[in-house]
């Protein structure tokens, strides 16, 4: 096992990495005899090998460090959302078979409607249709089933990487892992201490739980949800950032409340219902879909019924849109953009999200409206291209976006 | 447990990266990130120039996957390369100080080989530990972590308000746990 420990021009040897693994082990006394002579062989072959071993025995700093490994442990995650954004194409490059269909899928309609024109388009790619090309063209690939889950202790686990079958245990749930969801199930219903956890999804994620009442929560990207691992008590309380979309399970006895920072409150008794509460968007909007519930802001409370959508405006009053666009309000969870009645920068940030970018303008883009639907599995440079041909003009800087004149 | 078994699963993931299986790189890249920023880190004292070199260093591997059949340890692979992008950067920082400042003697920026080999087994090191702990239930994680910090099993017992006999319990049941599943799961993260 010769190594040249003081040559820092070698390689790193396979056998230093195994030393080290050993040497953690035997902090947490898990050692097996084949270890302990492979260690002590290890010692053996000079100084420097004992003066670590010596030290790293007697840390004391070793929570500490751990503590930091877990942030950069997330720091990761960001990471590899950056590496793939910048260095993997997806492999099925459809760039060049959408411009080749373009007449065929892609319907461009324009209508004239008071001063903005109104622009329709609907891009649909059959994934079964795909050339393949080679390209080195600079584009971002379109976010996924991406999500951190923070348990009670503190810890963080990467969804996207986890392994599927049981994450956890934690205060009365199983936490279990299917492709692309969460689930709690609960084992034990007298529960004294209560536990929660977070689940947060970073710009370009998604993902859907399951709450151990059975209540069914999608995140959209760059939100978050707090819940306790065991509803106990007279009411199921959770807390929400960004969008959420939750079908609740039915519980008259046990009200459920969806609390948000700005101090307003959705309670509801069993329904369907969409919360778009983005810090970057004008105002709060809860859709019901189905059911009710009760939006409770600023000391104001006002019953929705299905099909009806809440505004609710920083320090402002609460504004009821009957027949509101339902489709609209949901088309995340379905896979979608949906773009009606949108002007440019609500369009761009959307994207932004969804492709984890930074949107500049170079000038004003005005009050033109757009209406269409788009699908969230493209990538970038997919869906502006459909925005190109709305003249929509723009160049990709690394992660910035820059709407051109 | 057979050894060769391990090895040969350790080698499917590297074939996997070779064969431009992006889930295998991405698996890799969640493992060996952490090690390796924690290091680079270190030996250059700033953070987002840290961040370059790795992905830089994950980005030759990925650059070069066809030739992995002929690197035997991926991770000893991408230790080497991390370190010597660090060196380089320590390098070419202290030249242009010199640069800048010609009169003044300089100080080497540059960490002893010593120092170096010590970055490498402390990264290492945590990052057995920190997939160890994280494999564990948290009633267990909990007693094992404060165990490391050199408390005794009543302090631990004091600090989570639960029986001595639980903490020894726990402190038990980490042991099998570890011996069991992780050495299994550690052998093989070796020989890959």
């Amino acid at each position: 096992m010769q190594q040249n420990n003081g040559d820092i021009t070698s390689n790193v040897s396979p056998l230093l990495l195994r030393a080290a693994s050993i040497a953690a082990r035997e902090r947490m006394e898990a050692l097996t005899d084949a270890d302990r002579e492979w260690l002590a062989a290890w010692l053996q072959e000079n100084t420097v090998h004992q003066e670590w071993l010596q030290q790293f025995r007697n840390r004391r700093d070793l929570s500490a460090l751990l503590a930091e490994y877990d942030r950069v442990q997330q720091l990761a995650g960001q990471e590899l959302v950056a590496f793939q954004g910048k260095h993997f194409m997806p492999a099925p490059h459809r760039v060049h078979y959408l411009k080749l269909a373009w007449v065929r899928y892609v319907a461009v309609v324009i209508l004239l409607l008071g001063a903005g024109a109104y622009l329709w388009f609907r891009v649909g790619v059959r994934s079964n249709i795909i050339t393949r090309q080679s390209s080195s063209i600079h584009d971002i690939v379109p976010g996924g089933q991406k999500a951190l889950l923070t348990l009670a202790d503190g810890s963080t686990i990467v969804l996207d990487s986890a392994a599927n079958g049981q994450l956890a245990l934690e205060q009365g749930s199983r936490i279990l892992k299917k492709d692309g969801q969460i689930i709690y199930a609960p084992f034990s219903t007298d529960q004294k201490a209560i536990a929660y956890n977070t689940m947060r999804t970073p710009k370009g994620g998604m993902y859907q739980l399951t709450l151990p009442d059975g209540t069914r929560v999608w995140l959209n990207a760059a939100s978050a949800i707090k819940y306790p691992t065991a509803f106990t008590g007279k009411d199921r309380v959770v807390e929400m950032e960004g969008e959420v979309y939750f079908e609740v399970a039915r519980n008259k006895q046990m009200p459920f409340k969806v609390r948000m920072d700005e101090g307003v409150e959705v309670e509801v008794l069993g329904t369907a219902f969409n919360v778009n509460s983005y810090d970057d968007e004008p105002a709060i909007r809860t859709t019901l879909i189905e059911g009710s519930v009760r939006v409770n802001a600023y000391r104001e409370l006002q019953m929705l019924t299905p099909g009806q959508q809440s505004e609710v405006i920083a320090g402002n009053k609460m504004k009821v849109v009957n027949n509101a666009d339902i489709n609209q309000a949901i088309a995340w969870k379905n896979g979608l953009f949906n773009f009606n009645g949108y002007d440019l920068k609500s369009v761009m940030r959307e994207i932004a999200r969804w492709y984890d970018l930074e949107v500049v303008y170079e000038s004003d883009p005005g009050p033109r409206r757009f209406r269409g639907e788009v699908e969230r599995n493209l990538t970038l440079n997919q869906v502006m291209i459909v925005l190109k041909d709305l003249k929509v003009n723009y160049r990709l800087e690394g992660k910035m976006l820059i709407i051109t004149k | 447990m057979n050894k060769n078994n391990l090895h040969n699963e350790g080698n499917a993931l590297r074939d996997k990266i070779a064969a431009g299986e992006e889930a295998a790189f991405d698996q890799l890249f969640l493992d060996m990130y952490p090690p390796l920023f924690i290091l680079t880190s270190r030996l250059i004292h700033d953070e987002s120039f840290a961040k370059d070199i790795v992905s830089e260093s994950f980005l030759h591997l990925w650059e070069n996957r066809t030739s992995l059949m002929h690197v035997t340890d991926l991770k000893a692979f991408l230790y080497t390369s991390t370190r010597n992008r660090a060196l380089d950067f320590l390098k070419k920082r202290e030249r242009s100080l010199r640069r800048e400042e010609r009169a003044q003697q300089q100080e080497s920026l540059a960490s002893p080989a010593e120092n170096i080999l010590n970055a490498i087994l402390d990264a290492e090191a945590l990052r057995t530990l920190y997939a160890a702990i994280q494999s564990l239930p948290p009633e267990c994680r909990k007693v094992v972590q404060l165990g490391m910090d050199g408390y005794s099993t009543s302090e631990i017992a004091d600090q989570l308000s639960i029986s001595p006999s639980a903490v020894s319990h726990q402190k038990a049941r980490a042991i099998r746990l570890l011996k069991d599943k992780i050495t299994v799961s550690l052998l093989l993260s070796l020989l890959m």
